[in-house]
């Protein structure tokens, strides 16, 4: 869209640009807020504006001759893009910022053929989701969920890892970036630092701890958290003596891995890239500008991301959860919610922070596991209480039957306890009285701004902003900024809980890819090694290689013993310790050693196989060996630092450990990684927006797709919406879909069809459809339900019996797009939650407040003169819709809270309608007579069950379908190759719904764009002493197994178990239950960790049987 | 849940009333008179009723009404309730209800709106007198002193002070001096009833060296019609006196320790455009500046061993309204300066943040004196807290409305002007300038202690 | 003197929180008895009842399973079948004399590190206090 800058505007129209500004800020002339109190003006406002204040034509003319020039250029530019294979593309990516969102996309881009640079400035990646003590609704450790992601992130061979750096300069165009990166010291040697601490303990130095968001304290020499990735201590140069005194080195003189270096300097790194996407996150609110919280005076009151370290066990109190003022547990805690959020008094932020209400209904939940006694007061004052995402509706509820007490109230002001403990505050409880209370702790539910470097983004990046400078995206496009090539995702995009930026980020990576798609795979790294050496035949010999760690194991186990004893172990050939077993030296003696004594398996005896064992596989492999065939013996972790203390016990236990291992390994064989051939299509279930949109995508990156609709058009629910939430016209868009839908070569619609049946698994599913009754069998390697929803028919308040009430898509196409209906209204009522939020349909559906806010925002500014009423539950115009809310009740919309006990009361008196409720605020009976009454009926799935049925996938229990998980991957179904978008996931408008398309497209492309997957290695396998008694089908959670009847040699049909390797996590839920070793799984056989079981036990050693 | 204090005044019974009626025919013409009268409407349509206004509210339960409830009667278009509540006149217009609601809703503005649109014969008969006295004077004072008795006055108490008191020999107490730097406004209160609280004033402005003066017109530091809203005469009141500070061609028009007067001034200077030439600054200002000057030789030493507490009281006008926490700030360091650090105890919430007195808004003069009493019960609690034996007031109102909670409570701490305890530590307080000092500091003297 | 009872306890530790719980108590150095002989293995739900009782056969004095809390499964509900199986691997040491005390199901999440180290402390305790495990004949 064509868009001038105030000062073109003022040269070209000979006046001041003040005048201009001052046209703006009286409304004169609307415009766009820019970076840096700035406005950008649309041609259309501009041309809107001449008119009325009558400015020649010649005048518009000129200027829009002029600046067509440029738009000119911009557009050849990017035909340039478009030459296959043009030069100017570049097959990489960077990607600002480390959290869940940028760990996401960064992940998605890697794994489908794009080179990836993490920008992060911290010491290491992880955001904001590593510092969270539990996730909403499941109540999930979120350090559970997130470190296998960190370290797979952290060891992926196309991310390129740049902590401590930021971006300098910006240069080039989409494509083809050149982008100036500038890497602080950390004056810690990341090749050579272990991690141990050595450095931070020796450090006499404490600093705030940033990642306790300065709760506690922390040495200058740190590590940002226990396991942050990469695993390397940093040195904080402001904090650090040596720099600021020139004396101390501490840390240098006990380092034993020689890792400290005070020389290091800033480094400038240039780098090229073809797009970038900007996952700076956000910055929690500083509550301390607002005296009536106290929070910079009383200890008690804390912010909500402190209230999670205080809860998490790696925070400061380990999981303790003590109050701050004297360290005791507290009894009766209070969230105050909307703290910097939803206001326009003091901070300006008017928006809500969309995640505030059910992370508070979350630590209200949590806390109790965090304390003693279990007699927990828990109270949340709030304004609406805004359940509204996928299962937090039920969390909600489920809170208050856990006697969490909600008050609907802001207290006014929160003063210190008695002795400088605890809290007192004042509120109006809602019989309009006020009441004093006291309690332990108050928690301030603090709300999302934009990350502090948004301005400074938004300049080197030449991307707009909002007012709120969170980053200007559109509905249709949610995720790319108004620079092509440059995407916007997360928190930075608008606030949001973690699913979204999820999603947002495979949603940015497809935009990505879709434009750097000549380019895939061209600066990707494939690392090669050399063949396999066949062992079938060969006796055990197992190497062993005991690490010192410095003095970290050493100090504790004696090495050398457990060395000689590893050589008395059988099978072993060869014994070594190494000072550092992780190091690059010590991996080529490694590999030297295995050449030299033909060993044929491994273990390492050193630290958790969990952060290390996919090195030593490498080397493994390098070595020609088979990669399974090493076992760790996990001396450190769980050894040398737990037995401090106790040198003898922690040196019998490395013995044991290290027998155990070699029993282990010594049972173990290579395993091969099945290679499953990759059908390369895919297939979209339902043709509405969502499904259109995903077919668009898949087809852009190359996936033939079938797109199949149960009706006769294309379209769905969008064909019955004006406009989106964000005021842009919805037909146009549905129609331009529909033709690129159609006129795609890739892509194939069938209409009136439906699935009839379906077999097989990922990269290999076969369908059978049915298409207007004719059959047709279709091969695909994943799919997309994008099966939507529908609006839900009311049972209530004279639905059907009276024509003046109807619901939202009713009134709209019937009365508000219809100008002469809505002149003669004079009332128009909206009851919200219509059968939602009740037991019969405990969620909540997500658009209707927004729907019925904007229905009565477009009434009141097509006819001024009319009665708006909306009688509410909650409002829940959650994130950015809140301005709706407010423009509403501008305009006079008057908003009426009831109750499910004291439900409004319809009846027909004449023309009209008579609405009997009661204000619960003036404590009074209201009467409302109406014209209309709409009803927000909410949203139901659709029957999904059949499908569910067909692929074995599960839904809730309203009827959507369930995602794998609902934090990381929200838009994978449990079974691998399936995917999900749009509404038959959850209710949710439009936009989120093209991010889940687009995003579900992503997960795919990633599938399908290989010509074969290698499965993962540790999977069932059914032996012969399976005698297919089928009692493993029933336990295993993926539908891997099945019976079958093959024939053997005598012809005899015999009935035997199958596994589905594609299927089959390896989870051994199988193994475990089969009564004779009839299935098993790799790595882990029964006859493995009976060996490991007899190996551990004092004194017993196996027999040498070489 | 033992430690809730329900602390409503009233137990609301609900009498069944008849239903509001709303939607097609109804009429709401309080609110479209707000909306279409006061800029943008006081916010009012953005509320959110979430209660954070009443719930820091004093005047919250009295009359059965509160901020909240208030709104939300307006703009369901409950007019004659509304009309009918003495609520109005007893909202002390303090912004405490501003200074926390999240859409920044001015419910005093729509307070004072309501009292404007109550009938003449109805309005409490204090304000209204006020008003109507102050301007039928050019002196702009609520009493019926007239410029020469003001001038003879003044004139007879400076002799007084000049005669009795050592080292004021020489204490000149200027009036329509022309080009003087300080313009300073009076309380009425004081030529009339207590003519010698003057003095340690004029005292500090000696010892300082200010080059300032009174004038004969336009020297009264009231304004009553601006709690009746009404905008004509607020405007005249600010103009006449606005007239006379500019004549005698004075920089400054200071303000001595009153509230409503400092915010009306500066409030109508430029809600109405008055065209002026001189700056409206709060006396308080002055003593922190001269303090740090060394003009003014403030010790605390007098209260080494004597240990009195003192505590002091935010004027909503002053601080909330106009200056915000600076000033607030300022007054602290001189009350520190004056008593020693360690005997100032603060209440909580202060500043921005603190409670109204009760005294506000005009209230001091109306009928509700059981309700007054009422609101200002959590000022007498904030007080008795701190232990404090003496609050300071740097407001008139503040100081009668809380002299008046410690008699009625018989609460037992005392009130006293920021001047008296200015004097005190300078040694310069007379005899017959201790009025509201107690027995522990009737006798202090810091002069004759050092001596 | 007689040396003192050092008994052995195997542990089998799910990968996806136990095991990085104890991973985590080793970061944290918080210290317990250097008993316990850990086995990781993929989910609690792969642990077969008979590794128990050889493991018992064998000469273990205490044996614990160790996995993440119901509901955080990695594999949705391995742990939920492990509960049910030591239920039943509880009956069947009963009946082959062995004290059922030596043997337990614990939830550890991989960020409760403090917890695994009290709960490898205490169950260590528990056994020293029972005595060695006597291998019936």
């Amino acid at each position: 869209m064509l868009t001038f800058k105030v000062g073109t505007l003022a040269r070209h129209l000979g006046v001041h640009r003040n005048t201009v500004t001052n046209w703006i800020k009286k409304g004169k002339l609307k415009a766009s807020p820019a970076p840096a109190k700035r406005y950008t003006i649309s041609k259309r406002e501009f041309t809107k504006f001449c008119e009325t204040v009558n400015i020649p034509g010649e005048t518009m003319e000129n200027l829009f001759r002029e600046t067509s020039g440029r738009t000119q250029d911009k557009k050849e530019s990017r035909e340039d893009l478009k030459i296959p294979g043009g030069e100017k593309l570049i097959g990489s990516v960077m990607v600002v910022g480390g959290g869940i969102a940028g760990i996401q996309a960064a992940m998605e881009l890697a794994d489908s053929g794009y080179y990836v640079y993490l920008i992060e400035k911290t010491s290491g990646i992880g955001g904001t989701m590593a510092q969270l003590d539990k996730t909403f609704p499941a109540n999930d450790c979120a350090s559970c969920i997130i470190l296998p992601k960190l370290v797979e992130c952290g060891r992926h061979g196309n991310i390129e890892l740049l902590v401590l750096s930021g971006v300098e300069s910006v240069e080039g165009s989409a494509g083809h970036f050149n982008i100036r990166v500038k890497k602080k010291p950390r004056y810690i040697d990341t090749d050579k630092c272990i991690a141990c601490g050595i450095c931070a303990e020796k450090c006499p130095i404490t600093v705030k701890d940033e990642f306790n968001f300065n709760i506690s304290k922390k040495k200058a020499a740190y590590i940002k958290y226990d396991q942050s990735v990469p695993l390397k201590y940093a040195i904080e140069p402001s904090a650090c003596i040596y720099f600021t005194l020139g004396k101390c080195r501490a840390c240098e003189k006990f380092c034993p891995t020689g890792a400290v270096n005070f020389k290091q300097s800033n480094e400038i790194i240039d780098i090229n890239v073809g797009a970038v996407i900007l996952a700076p996150g956000f910055k929690p609110f500083d509550p301390s500008k607002y005296d009536f919280f106290g929070y910079h005076i009383i200890k008690d009151v804390v912010t909500s991301l402190e209230y999670e370290r205080l809860l998490s066990v790696s925070g400061p109190n380990r999981g303790a959860l003590l109050r701050p003022s004297d360290d005791m547990e507290p009894r009766k805690i209070a969230w105050l919610q909307c703290v910097g959020s939803r206001n326009h008094n003091n901070c300006g932020n008017s928006y809500c922070s969309n995640i505030c209400c059910t992370a508070a209904v979350k630590q209200s939940m949590t806390s109790l596991e965090h304390i003693k006694g279990r007699d927990l007061e828990r109270t949340v004052f709030f304004m609406d209480l805004r359940s509204q995402g996928k299962e937090s509706e039920r969390y909600f509820e489920k809170a208050k039957k856990e006697n969490v007490r909600f008050v609907r109230a802001l207290p006014h002001t929160v003063e210190p306890g008695k002795d400088g403990t605890g809290v007192r505050m004042g509120y109006m409880d809602e019989q309009g009285r006020v009441m004093v209370e006291t309690f332990d702790m108050v928690v301030l539910s603090i709300g999302f701004e934009a990350p502090a470097d948004a301005l400074m983004l938004a300049e080197l990046f030449d991307i707009e902003l909002d007012r709120h400078n969170f980053a200007r995206t559109s509905c249709f496009e949610p995720v790319e900024t108004s620079r092509e090539g440059v995407y916007a995702i997360g928190a930075f995009q608008s606030p949001k809980a973690i699913p979204r930026s999820v999603v947002q980020a495979s949603c940015a990576a497809a935009s990505a890819s879709r434009l750097l798609m000549e380019k895939r795979g061209t600066l990707a790294k494939t690392k090669i090694y050399p063949r396999e050496r066949n062992i079938q035949g060969e006796p055990p010999l197992v190497g062993v290689f005991v690490c010192s760690c410095g003095l970290n194991i050493a100090g504790t186990v004696d090495v050398e013993r457990v060395v000689e004893y590893a050589a008395q172990l059988p099978y072993v050939a060869y014994v070594e310790n190494n000072l550092f077993s992780c190091s690059a030296d010590a991996q080529e003696s490694i590999i030297e050693k295995i050449q030299e004594f033909q060993l044929n398996r491994i273990v390492i005896a050193a630290c958790t196989p969990r952060t290390h064992e996919p090195m030593f596989q490498e080397t493994l492999k390098s070595a020609r060996l088979n990669r399974f065939m090493v076992e760790m013996a996990n001396i450190r972790n769980q050894n040398s630092w737990v037995h401090q203390e106790d040198s003898i016990g922690a040196t019998q236990k490395a013995k044991d450990q290290v027998r155990m291992a070699v029993a282990k390994v010594a049972n173990n064989y290579p395993l091969q990684q099945e290679r499953i051939k990759v059908v390369q299509k895919a297939l979209v279930v339902g043709g509405g927006v969502v499904g259109m949109n995903s077919a668009l995508t898949l087809s852009g990156l190359g996936i033939e797709t079938r797109l199949i609709e149960k009706g006769d058009f294309l379209g769905g629910n969008a064909l019955k919406l004006e406009t989106c939430f964000k005021e842009e016209a919805v037909k146009p868009m549905v129609v331009d879909l529909i033709r690129r839908v159609n006129q795609d070569k890739k892509i194939k619609v069938y209409k009136k069809t439906t699935l009839e049946s379906v077999s097989g698994s990922l990269g290999n599913f076969h369908g059978c459809l049915n298409i207007s009754g004719e059959s047709e069998t279709i091969d695909f390697g994943a799919a997309i339900m994008a099966t939507g929803a529908k609006e839900a028919t009311p049972c209530e308040y004279l639905y059907g019996e009276s024509s003046k009430v109807m619901t939202h898509m009713e009134f709209d196409v019937n009365i508000l797009y219809n100008q002469n209906e809505v002149n003669k209204a004079q009332s128009v009522v909206f009851i919200q939650c219509v059968g939602s939020r009740e037991p019969q349909r405990p969620y909540c559906s997500r658009v209707c407040c927004i729907h019925s806010v904007k229905a009565a925002v477009t009434l009141k500014k097509d006819n001024p003169g009319i009665k708006v009423y909306i009688l509410y539950r909650d409002i829940r115009t959650y994130g950015e819709w809140e301005e709706y809310y407010k423009e509403a009740r501008d305009l006079g919309v008057l908003f009426i809270r009831y109750e499910t006990y004291g439900k409004p009361l319809v009846k027909k008196k004449g023309d009209h309608l008579k609405i009997d409720v009661f204000d619960p605020i003036a404590r009074r009976q209201v009467r409302i007579t109406a014209d209309y009454l709409v009803l927000a009926s909410g949203v139901i799935a659709n029957d999904n069950k059949n499908l569910a049925d067909l692929f074995k996938f599960t839904m809730n229990p309203d009827g959507f379908f369930n995602g794998a998980h609902p934090k990381l991957k929200p838009v994978d179904l449990s079974q691998a190759g399936l995917f999900l978008a749009g509404l038959c996931n959850y209710p949710k408008p439009l936009d989120e719904s093209i991010e889940e398309a687009r995003a579900a497209a992503c997960r795919v492309v990633t599938l399908l764009t290989q010509k074969e997957i290698k499965s993962e290695a540790i999977k069932a396998f059914v032996t012969d002493n399976c005698d297919g008694c089928a009692i493993c089908i029933d336990v295993c959670p993926f539908h891997a197994l099945s019976i079958s009847t093959e024939g053997n040699k005598t012809n005899q049909a015999r009935v035997k178990v199958v596994t589905d390797s594609a299927l089959c996590q390896g989870c051994g839920l199988c193994a475990a239950t089969c009564p004779n070793e009839g299935i098993m799984v790799h790595g882990f056989t029964v006859k493995q960790l009976l060996a490991q079981v007899r190996a551990a036990i004092n004194g017993f050693v196996p027999k040498k049987e070489c | 849940m033992n430690d809730i204090v329900h602390k409503s005044f009233k137990d609301k019974q609900n009498t069944m009333p008849m239903p509001v009626e709303l939607g097609t025919g109804s009429k709401h013409m309080l609110l479209d008179r707000i909306l279409s009268l006061i800029p943008s409407g006081a916010n009012i349509n953005s509320c959110f009723n979430c209660g954070a206004c009443s719930s820091g509210c004093p005047a919250s339960g009295l009359s059965d009404m509160d901020p909240r409830l208030f709104v939300r009667m307006l703009s369901m278009g409950m007019d004659e309730e509304i009309m009918t509540s003495d609520w109005v006149w007893m909202c002390t217009t303090c912004n405490r209800c501003v200074h926390v609601c999240p859409m920044q809703i001015d419910i005093p503005g729509l307070v004072l709106f309501i009292r404007n649109n109550w009938p003449e014969e109805k309005r409490p008969r204090g304000i209204v007198d006020y008003c109507s006295l102050a301007l039928e004077h050019e002196s702009c004072s609520i009493t019926n002193i007239s410029s020469d008795d003001f001038k003879f006055v003044v004139e007879d108490v400076a002799d007084d002070v000049r005669q009795t008191q050592q080292g004021f020999e020489q204490l000149n107490v200027p009036m329509d001096k022309k080009g003087a730097a300080l313009f300073l406004s009076q309380s009425s209160r004081m030529p009339l009833t207590e003519p010698s609280e003057m003095a340690p004033l004029w005292k500090i402005m000696h010892l300082a060296g200010a080059d300032w003066t009174y004038g004969s017109k336009g020297w009264a530091a009231e304004n009553y019609c601006m709690f009746l809203a009404d905008d004509t005469a607020w405007e005249k009141l600010v103009a006449t006196k606005a007239g006379v500070v500019d004549k005698l061609g004075c920089k400054v028009l200071v303000n001595t320790e009153c509230g409503h007067d400092f915010f009306a001034v500066r409030q109508g200077l430029e809600k109405f455009g008055i065209s002026h030439s001189f700056e409206v600054k709060s006396i308080i200002e002055y003593y922190a500046n001269w303090i740090r000057e060394g003009r003014l030789k403030v010790n605390s030493d007098w209260n080494l061993d004597l240990k009195i507490k003192f505590t002091v009281q935010d004027p909503c006008q002053l601080v909330r309204k106009s200056y915000g926490d600076f000033i607030a700030d300022e007054l602290r360091f001189v009350v520190k300066e004056a008593v020693g650090e360690e005997n100032f105890i603060d209440m909580y919430p202060n500043r921005s943040n603190n409670y109204c007195c009760g005294g506000g808004g005009g209230a001091i003069h109306t009928d509700f004196v059981r309700e007054r009493l009422s609101y200002g019960k959590i000022k007498l609690e904030q007080i008795l807290e701190t232990g404090a034996a003496y609050c300071i007031t740097p407001c008139n109102n503040c100081h009668s409305q809380i002299l008046d909670l410690s008699r009625h409570f018989k609460a037992g701490f005392k009130t006293i002007h920021l001047w008296t305890i200015l004097c005190l530590a300078m040694g310069v307080l007379g005899k017959n300038e201790r009025k509201y000092l107690g027995k522990d500091l009737a006798g202090v003297d810091h002069k004759k202690r050092i001596i | 003197m007689t040396p003192r009872f050092e008994p052995v306890i195997i542990g089998f530790l799910c990968n996806w929180c136990s095991y990085t719980g104890a991973d985590l108590a080793g970061v944290a150095r918080l210290q317990y008895p250097p008993n316990l002989r850990p086995i990781r293995v993929m989910c609690t739900g792969m642990v077969h009842p008979d590794l128990v009782t050889e493991a018992f056969a064998s000469g273990a004095d205490g044996v614990l399973i160790m996995g993440c809390h119901p509901g955080e499964c990695h594999y949705f509900k391995g742990n939920i079948k492990a509960a049910a199986r030591a239920k039943v691997i509880s009956i069947i040491l009963r009946a082959s004399g062995v004290d059922p005390r030596r043997f337990e199901l614990n939830w550890i999440s991989s960020a409760e590190a403090s917890v695994f180290a009290k709960l490898i402390t205490e169950f260590t305790m528990r056994i020293v206090k029972l005595g060695p495990h006597k291998v019936a004949p």
